[in-house]
């Protein structure tokens, strides 16, 4: 039980502490001298916002890496890939490839997935066990991902470029499984 | 308000902006109050007595002391005034025709329908919030929405989703099983695919720094060529 003393700094404190919440929301802040609009003429750089630098790029947009970004390694679509794939990788691979690309590749990837049988235009989805595309490089199926290709649509919004590196690696491997080398 | 053809008796009447059309007055008392100036058309009066209360007597109080002031000539001239009708005010015009008016219970009843079904639903839902969970069988970690099930409505028609399962299932047969592919080739499942990719070196790493260590590996086989290039040229000149 508090004492009387006691109790009275607690009122004190209390209604201080009110009066400072209360104080603190005086004043028109409506009323305050600013810009209404971004880009309002102003006499200090020109306009109330400043004009973005040319080759201004947003704090974590900075990708130089050619071959993790744009499948390129030294302006030629990329044979390898820009991290070690691991198992892991792979899964998260082919759980992307059965969320995004089965639809119309197949889940075996050899083009005849459900919107084929939904009039498709033809031509369809094409088959990734053919040779051309089995010896495609992998740049160009980064490409193909990132920019659409004929009538496939672009993914580069939805698909972060590391998973479209696990897709490939999907991909491949399930060109692997549809036609291992001999021995194997 | 407008009286017609109507008798007042034994009343106290306050006849402040009223008008009055052939009505008949008897042993009233009419009391003004200063408001707006009442009209009298074609009435008759027996017995009456005039009132005078709040502003309005305040005027009569002020001629009063006016009177008691040491200016009676002056307050008779106002009331000279007011006996020839000099100062009485003009007929009040009449007042504009009605637009809009009238009983608006319709309305009203909407109105007061949706306050009346709004409360009834928040009743109810405490009502219901109450019986069907109260607050005080809650416990911590379940939620306070209780758990309904349904289910889902299918995106697709039943006939339709069970052949998208088919071929589903028939296209990933085709990557968990050992079989033939188009070109009378083996087909392994796509998990020992990964494992021997994975253990032979199936997913080669580059960089973007390939271009330099391809240079110097250029230049390493082109000088390897070079010197075998010589050492080919010493040899035939030792064996000429």
């Amino acid at each position: 039980m508090l004492s009387k003393t006691q109790r009275h700094k607690f009122t004190l404190f209390t209604c201080l502490l009110a009066g400072i919440f209360i104080l603190s929301a005086c004043g028109n802040l409506r009323e305050q001298p600013k810009y209404n609009k971004p880009y309002d003429a102003s006499p200090i750089f020109g306009s109330a916002a400043r004009q973005l630098d040319p080759n201004a790029v947003p704090i974590g947009y900075l990708r130089e890496d050619d071959h993790l970004y744009r499948g390129l390694v030294n302006g030629e679509p990329a044979e390898t890939y820009p991290f070690e794939i691991t198992s892991a990788i792979l899964d998260e691979g082919r759980r992307l490839y059965e969320g995004y690309c089965s639809a119309c590749h197949g889940y075996s990837g050899y083009g005849n997935g459900v919107t084929t049988l939904e009039g498709y235009p033809q031509p369809g989805p094409r088959s990734f066990h053919e040779d051309a595309l089995r010896d495609a490089p992998n740049g160009r199926y980064f490409n193909a991902i990132t920019n659409g290709v004929g009538t496939m649509f672009s993914y580069g919004a939805r698909i972060t470029p590391e998973e479209r590196w696990a897709i490939i690696a999907y991909v491949r491997a399930m060109q692997y499984s549809q036609n291992p080398p001999s021995g194997s | 308000m407008t009286y017609e053809n109507e008798r007042f008796i034994n009343q106290e009447i306050t006849v402040d902006g009223n008008i009055y059309d052939n009505c008949h007055f008897e042993n009233c008392v009419l009391m003004f109050e200063g408001g707006d100036n009442p009209v009298f058309n074609n009435c008759t009066f027996q017995n009456i007595k005039v009132q005078l209360k709040g502003q309005a007597a305040q005027t009569a109080n002020y001629l009063s002391s006016l009177m008691a002031s040491g200016l009676p000539q002056q307050v008779e001239t106002v009331l000279g005034d007011v006996r020839s009708g000099f100062m009485l005010l003009p007929d009040r015009p009449s007042p504009p025709p009605a637009v809009n008016t009238g009983t608006h219970y319709g309305r009203l009843a909407i109105y007061a329908g949706f306050a009346v079904i709004f409360v009834l639903w928040f009743f109810g839902m405490y009502v219901y919030s109450s019986v069907a969970r109260p607050y005080w069988q809650l416990e911590d970690g379940k939620p306070l929405i209780r758990e309904v099930s349904f289910d889902l409505i299918p995106a697709l028609p039943d006939s339709l989703s069970a052949e998208y399962d088919r071929i589903r299932d028939e296209q990933l047969a085709q990557l968990s099983q050992i079989g033939v592919n188009d070109e009378g080739g083996v087909t392994i499942p796509v998990d020992d695919a990964v494992e021997q990719m994975l253990a032979n070196g199936g997913f080669p790493v580059g960089s973007d720094t390939d271009e330099s260590t391809s240079e110097e590996a250029s230049q390493d086989e082109e000088t390897s060529d070079e010197d075998a290039e010589a050492d080919a040229e010493s040899e035939d000149d030792s064996g000429s």
